[in-house]
């Protein structure tokens, strides 16, 4: 110990006081009047003494404290350069720093600190990888493989036999190499979007905290496309929602006006108007007059035309079929180019089909979220200065849904009451109210 | 009645219709609650699928549900797990019933016999090798490093964030020991980090310290659940890593869980990061001698494997010898996590956190991390700011010191993550030759007398390299590099940063060769089969899509830096002319 005790002032233990003081100590105002200055000053004690000699110091021996000098005295003292100030700043305490303690488990409520549940958890988790043939006891699992699992070689040869004994028979059937239920074949498949999409999709290097300019631009180029679609095709659908064929005010206030002669071309639109009703096309069919009506010579004629149209029309057919005999050519050749055409078309379509992203529920997944990004304005240099942007979890939740690893969902919004609720107050005591506010008025009045 | 036709079968008793189970259904036939269904698909790994034909599916109603395969969820009802969860149903039922009545002895009695399951199976069941548990720790890792820094609340129970950081810095804490961090890329969402093991690289993001506010959207019970699996499996990773490399796992003393201060302490070593991690076997396997064996090997293919190795483990110690203390205001645990891991030795204030090594006024202390205007000054002793450390484990060699002065302005921290073939800002290759701890000569003042300064300081520059290719390269390699320089100097320097800039971020020129080997195959392949064509037509159309994006940015970029030499002349003039 270098800490000399005469530069340390040892704070004061007052004398406890003999006298008891009498009050009564049924309710909580009598216990304070109990003294417990004694008490704290020897925890203050105890305090001082951890913080200067790292520990009690009546339980350290005279050899620890004190150290028989030895050397001879030096004659030159050697300066002492570091400055006032950053003495008294200096930490003298001996106690280690202090422990980050974070999101440590409740005593009472974790399987960690519960004893019964260790010893079961125990029991579930070790019975795999022990030797059955030696029955242990709960305590001695307990202390082979305390509050931790999964310490065991999972892949090795030996373990699945280990396991074979473990796992109860029924449920040992769909392992690996036991009979019985058997996975799936497909499950080795993934579906193809989690082979498609990365796993962890890095950020652009425009991300950086600190980034290259032309990345930084290409990055806040890409966003501000993506931003400026999204507008465009929210100014679109505005457009398209706006009602069509609606009454500008010109026009209103032209209608309202009509009828009353103030308008100059008044008279005109009248004339439109019957003349409009004269053109009207006749909806009637005309009747069929006797004399109009067709005899049977004049159908045998028109059917014997008609027969000889056909006649002469498959003639000219009949001619160009033969003479397509000599251009079969190029017959081949037109052939030859639909079926290129139509092969095109496949493929686009295969294509398209490779592109699409599978729809596993009503919504549709996010594929290409919105990026972070620092304007150019908030851009700082150094990493202290730093604002993080982004959710993590968030991300990691979109990754889920791209991948179809997770049907896409919104979070729904709770259901507000559907009625307000009305308050009213009760009959009683609303005439009682009026009444007294009635009385009051009165009052005022006869002072004024 | 219904008659059968001869011939004729009843609709929607085969095919499609039969394949696929709606949701609602499978709920039914598992007489699960959608909570428990969802959460019991997400241990298993069953996922909803997409019916062709949703009408077929759906046996006439094309309306957008969700649909699994028949035969995923026939498998589900063999699950243990469902009985656990019903058992979990009548222990709630119990414990409400008790709380309710505010018999609290009996409802402490319900809570001890909560029902316990473990997933050991299914962990197998899915990952059937270990390594294709290590392939989805991608996922894994950025779950867990996440549960661990959210507080408590009603779903998101302490347990689990306690667990989640202990295995957190159990990986950490492996890492490092394995030294297999390859890149990182500090992003304004947090930290992305790059390792390979065992042949895989895996990726994760680690958000900064502080930043993560409780979104209201984000389903916790389902990320719960996420978590609560991806825990199981990273701590039967972690067992294996740890007994593979003969250190003792836990890695903290033996678990006592009855003493709350042991543990606290305990886990702060462990989150110190500056733990030696305790050996199970006292044996120390000797470090092959890489050298002996390149002299006793003629075989030119394992000559050039030894010599790729041998740069992989300089560069895995880039960081030895050097004597590092984080200023109080900088991110200690990443900084720890990378220093360490590439062979430095790291402390702090011993008040902020418990586990330092060393003090700052110790004469061996040889980097001063800080994130301050200014830093106090000490021969011997170099002040850097902490992107220092990033970009030197990135470009794999140490970053000289005075561009990351503190109150310096720092050169940009580019993403290691681009991928190949994507466009490259010119600053990367400065630093990749700041990084070969070479004098670029590039990004100066373009004035004439400069431009030959320059000239001069990469033909300097191309002499020391053909010195070291002797030794270093293949020699066809190397004909080919000399054929490049010859063209050099002619060239302005413009086209001189393009050349370099092909390499890439990347250093992946085995897996080049590999792609490159691919396509010609391909290329054969095509005059024989139509599909193998197309294919390559549609890589090759891909490809000029994108030569044409990188030769669009770099004469932009040409263009700019045109423009700029203009104006500086111009400034010049007016400077004079004045």
């Amino acid at each position: 110990m270098k800490a000399q005790l005469h530069d340390i002032v040892m704070p004061e233990v007052e004398e406890p006081k003999t006298k008891r003081a009498k009050f009564s100590r049924k309710t909580k105002k009598g216990w304070k009047k109990i003294d417990i200055s004694q008490e704290e000053a020897a925890l203050e004690q105890k305090r001082f003494e951890e913080i200067h000699f790292g520990g009690d110091l009546s339980k350290t021996k005279d050899e620890d404290l004190f150290v028989i000098d030895r050397k001879p005295v030096k004659k030159k003292k050697e300066l002492d350069r570091t400055c006032y100030h950053d003495k008294i700043l200096a930490n003298k305490s001996k106690v280690a720093a202090a422990v980050p303690v974070e999101n440590r488990p409740e005593s009472r409520k974790s399987i960690l600190h519960n004893d019964n549940m260790l010893k079961r958890k125990a029991k579930i988790v070790d019975v795999a990888r022990t030797d059955l043939s030696k029955k242990l006891t709960a305590e001695q699992i307990l202390e082979k493989n305390k509050g931790l699992n999964n310490n065991y070689d999972l892949w090795s040869a030996n373990t699945l036999t280990e396991k074979q004994k473990f796992i109860p028979a029924k449920h040992a059937k769909h392992l690996r190499g036991l009979e019985g239920v058997k996975a799936p074949k497909h499950m080795k498949f993934k579906p193809k979007m989690m082979e498609k999409v990365e796993k962890v999709s890095v950020a652009h290097a425009g991300a950086s905290y600190n980034p290259d300019y032309d990345d930084h631009q290409a990055l806040l180029l890409q966003e501000h496309n993506k931003e400026f679609k999204k507008v465009k095709s929210e100014d679109s659908y505005k457009e398209k929602a706006k009602p069509k064929n609606v009454a500008t005010e010109e026009e209103m206030a032209r209608e309202s006006m009509r009828g009353l002669g103030i308008l100059p071309d008044e008279d005109d639109d009248d004339q439109y108007e019957t003349e409009e009703e004269s053109t009207e096309p006749g909806f009637v069919k005309k009747p069929v007059r006797a004399e109009d009506r067709k005899d049977k010579k004049q159908r045998r004629k028109e059917k014997r035309v008609l027969a000889a149209q056909r006649a002469v029309r498959r003639k000219k057919q009949m001619a160009i079929l033969l003479n397509q005999f000599y251009s079969i050519k190029k017959i081949k050749k037109g052939l030859r180019e639909h079926e290129k055409e139509l092969e095109k078309q496949k493929e686009f379509r295969k294509e398209k089909q490779e592109k699409r992203v599978p729809r596993i529920g009503v919504l549709k997944a996010d594929m290409n979220p919105d990026q972070d990004v620092k304007l150019s304005e908030e851009l700082v240099g150094t990493l202290r200065q730093l604002v993080p942007e982004g959710n993590v979890l968030t991300d990691r939740l979109k990754s889920f849904e791209a991948r179809t690893m997770l049907e896409p969902r919104k979070k729904q919004k709770r259901h507000k009451q559907a009625f307000k609720t009305k308050w009213q107050q009760k009959r009683t005591f609303r005439e009682w109210d009026e009444q007294f506010e009635k009385e009051l008025k009165k009052e005022e009045k006869m002072e004024s | 009645m219904v008659y059968k036709k001869h011939g004729m079968k009843k609709k929607y008793t085969a095919g499609e219709a039969t394949a696929y189970i709606s949701r609602k259904n499978a709920r039914k036939k598992l007489q699960l609650s959608l909570a428990d269904f969802r959460r019991l698909c997400i241990l298993k790994g069953i996922y909803p699928r997409e019916p062709k034909s949703r009408k077929k599916a759906g046996k006439g109603a094309a309306s957008n549900r969700t649909y699994y395969y028949t035969k995923d969820i026939q498998f589900l009802l063999h699950e243990p797990l469902i009985e656990r969860f019903r058992a979990h149903k009548v222990f709630l039922k119990k414990l409400k019933k008790a709380e309710g009545r505010r018999d609290w002895k009996k409802a402490d009695q319900v809570r001890d016999t909560r029902p316990l399951y473990n997933m050991d199976h299914i962990v197998l069941e899915r990952y059937p090798t270990f390594n294709d548990a290590l392939r989805d720790m991608d996922d894994a890792l950025t779950m867990i490093f996440m549960f661990a820094r959210i507080p408590k609340s009603s779903t998101v129970h302490a347990e689990l964030v306690a667990n989640c950081r202990r295995i957190a810095f159990e990986w950490m804490n492996y890492c490092i020991h394995a030294q297999c961090i390859r890149k990182v890329f500090v992003s304004i969402k947090g930290y992305y980090y790059q390792v390979e093991l065992k042949g895989e690289t895996i990726t994760w993001l680690v958000a900064h310290e502080f930043a993560q506010e409780h979104n209201e959207d984000v389903d916790y019970k389902v990320m719960r659940t996420f978590t609560e699996f991806y825990t199981n499996v990273a701590s039967f990773i972690l067992y294996k890593f740890y007994t593979e490399d003969n250190l003792k796992y836990p890695p903290i003393g033996q678990n006592d869980y009855s003493d709350d201060e042991l543990v606290k302490r305990h886990q702060s070593d462990l989150e110190s990061l500056t733990l030696e991690l305790r050996k199970s076997k006292t044996v120390e396997l000797p470090e092959d001698d890489i050298d002996e064996l390149a002299a006793a090997t003629g075989d030119e293919g394992l000559q050039k494997a030894i010599e790729q190795e041998k740069s992989q483990r300089a560069q895995k110690n880039i960081f030895k010898g050097c004597k590092v203390f984080i200023s109080r205001e900088c991110p200690r645990s990443p900084l720890a996590f990378l220093l360490r891991s590439l062979g430095a030795e790291v402390s702090w204030d011993s008040e902020l956190y418990p586990g330092a090594t060393f003090k700052l006024d110790d004469d061996c202390v040889t980097h001063l991390v800080i994130d301050r205007p200014t830093a106090p000054q000490k021969l011997g002793r170099q002040a850097v700011q902490p992107q220092w450390v990033f970009d030197s484990v990135n470009f794999g060699g140490l970053m000289p010191t005075n561009d990351y002065v503190p109150g310096a302005e720092l050169p940009p921290h580019l993403s290691p993550f681009v991928k190949e073939g994507q466009y490259v800002p010119p600053d990367m290759e400065i630093l990749q030759s700041k990084a070969r701890g070479e004098d670029p000569g590039i990004g100066k003042d373009s004035d004439e007398e400069v431009d030959e300064e320059s000239d001069d300081d990469a033909e300097d520059l191309e002499d020391e390299d053909e010195e070291t290719e002797e030794t270093a390269e293949p020699p066809a390699k190397k004909m080919a590099k000399v054929a490049i320089e010859e063209e050099k100097p002619n060239k302005p320097t413009e086209f001189k940063k393009r050349e370099v800039k092909a390499a890439g971020r990347d250093k992946k020129e085995p897996k080049q060769d590999v792609i490159e080997a691919e396509k010609n195959k391909l290329a054969r392949a095509a005059q024989t089969s139509k599909k193998r064509k197309r294919l390559l037509e549609r890589i090759e159309k891909s490809e000029r899509k994108d030569k044409g994006r990188i030769e669009k940015l770099t004469t932009k970029r040409v263009n700019i830096d045109a423009q700029k030499k203009v104006d500086v002349k111009k400034s010049k003039k007016a400077a004079k002319s004045n």
